[in-house]
């Protein structure tokens, strides 16, 4: 399991480096505001890994390892999760590094847990339809992903710095103005939304010769 | 008798092609082939037994084991050989080897590297620039390196040369000596097979049609050679896959024993001579339904 997520996680890694390249120079200038641009990475990030990983993997030489469906399954869901989770401290970091430890800005907070939350069932369904459908299928879902959401939201926001009164933003304004609790349950709530696909990616790939 | 392997009712539907109820068992310490034409369902079969696929119905046990519940001990001592051998194509060989070593219990990487050498892969070449017959080679290698008790492959000779051919035939032979360990091996050439397996089964249009030991087989099918006018018409017209010879005709029986006394006063005088049936020419004449 772990020799899988090794191997895996080196599109992680590259990803998550290319990603977060280009914030560096507008966090050494004191603009804080880029961490919302950094939170809308992290379903991209964790999409285009998905895609680059499936693409290099071969799971037929999987089949004729000794190792079944259900430990790849949790080796590449354990390692979307950690990435995640590693992400969101990246963006907790930076956060801490441009507002100071009194998080003055807890809109930012709440846009990064928005998004992590979000992007664990995203990746969750990006392996099912891999698995199910093939490499084909999931270049165009994420493809489509990229076009009709992520870059819809760039665009609206090109212009800003700071993504607090930004249009498309209500959800994360409400959950930072709501009790903290809020945002607690939330990130549950995707744990158990993601653990529950997990199962399902398990059957999926047991049933299914797509991915071969 | 141990039976290492075993079918029930084994079944795999494609939208264009049906594997159909096939039911075997496989015996502990020998050789065991699986001829057919080309689309007989092989390949399938072959993918279905080593768990590559999963089966639309039926089961399969291996060492008395299931799929099931035991995947990971059952695959620990298989080593399986696809038709298209499938591996990090970007990276090298080296590289795949070390990623397959650690998934299995018993791992001998001297063996692996001794068996690269030896055809000649060097172990910093891409997977990707290796020719299809390399790629078989690598994929021998990785299932020979885990001390497994099974071997299943599928067309393993396909795109070697005939030294190398001979090479991995001479090794499978070598595998079973023992008595301990069987090969599972699928072909659509009997080519160098015909000399090592023991067991011969037969697949056509997705079905098993027949199973049979092989030098059980060989006792029943004979050619006749015949010179003219030495055979009655009945006799002749039970004779199959004729052939007009420089001195006279020849035909196979597929029941030598059934004409041995028709065919002795034949073969006293020596205007009849028999000998063994080739594989491929059984094969042949079944297919046409003989």
């Amino acid at each position: 399991m772990f020799t899988i997520a090794r191997k895996t996680s080196f599109f992680y890694f590259t990803h998550l480096v290319s990603f977060c390249a280009p914030a560096w120079p507008a966090l050494l200038k004191g603009k804080g505001g880029i961490i919302s641009m950094l939170a809308f990475w992290v379903p991209l990030w964790l999409s285009s890994s998905v895609l680059w990983s499936e693409k290099q993997e071969s799971y037929a030489l999987l089949r004729m390892l000794p190792v079944t469906d259900r430990e790849i399954v949790r080796a590449k869901f354990s390692l979307a999760l950690a990435a995640t989770f590693v992400y969101w401290l990246i963006l907790a970091l930076f956060n801490w590094w441009a507002w100071g430890s009194r998080w003055e800005y807890p809109f930012y907070v709440a846009l990064a847990n928005l998004t992590c939350a979000v992007s664990l069932p995203l990746t969750a369904c990006w392996y099912i339809v891999s698995w199910r459908f093939g490499q084909s299928a999931l270049t165009v879902g994420v493809l489509t992903f990229i076009v009709l959401a992520i870059i819809p939201t760039f665009a609206l926001n090109i212009d800003r710095w700071d993504w607090v009164g930004a249009p498309g933003m209500a959800a994360a304004r409400w959950l930072a103005n709501g009790p903290w609790y809020l945002q607690l349950c939330l990130f549950l709530i995707a744990l158990a939304a993601y653990y529950g696909l997990m199962q399902v990616a398990v059957r999926v790939k047991q049933k299914s010769e797509a991915s071969l | 008798m141990t039976l290492i392997l075993e079918a029930r009712n084994l079944t795999k539907r494609y939208h264009d092609f049906a594997l159909k109820d096939i039911s075997l068992e496989i015996p502990c310490g020998c050789i065991v082939a699986f001829f057919g034409p080309i689309g007989a369902g092989k390949t399938t079969l072959m993918r279905l037994l080593a768990h590559q696929i999963p089966a639309s119905s039926g089961a399969v046990q291996v060492f008395g084991l299931s799929y099931d519940n035991r995947e990971k001990e059952i695959k620990n001592r298989i080593g399986y050989v696809p038709q298209e051998p499938s591996f990090y194509a970007d990276r090298s060989v080296g590289f795949n080897a070390r990623f397959a070593a650690p998934f299995f219990a018993r791992w001998d990487g001297g063996a692996l590297y001794r068996m690269l050498d030896e055809f000649k892969i060097s172990r910093e070449t891409a997977v990707k620039h290796l020719s299809r017959g390399q790629r078989t080679l690598l994929s021998i290698a990785l299932a020979f390196s885990h001390e497994a008790d099974l071997l299943m492959l599928d067309e393993p000779t396909a795109g070697l040369d005939i030294i190398l051919r001979r090479a991995i035939l001479e090794r499978l032979r070598q595998f079973v000596a023992g008595g301990e360990r069987t090969v599972v091996v699928a072909s659509h050439i009997t080519d160098g097979l015909e000399e090592i397996a023991e067991y011969v089964n037969f697949l056509d249009e997705g079905k098993l049609v027949f199973q049979s030991e092989k030098d059980e087989l060989l006792a029943r099918w004979k050619r006749i050679h015949f010179r003219e006018g030495a055979l009655s018409p009945d006799l002749v017209r039970q004779l199959t896959d004729m052939r007009m010879q420089p001195f006279g005709s020849s035909g196979l029986t597929r029941d030598f024993s059934a004409l041995r006394e028709q065919l002795a006063p034949g073969i006293a005088s020596g205007d009849v001579v028999v000998e063994n049936a080739r594989l491929d020419e059984v094969l042949i004449a079944m297919l046409k339904g003989e």
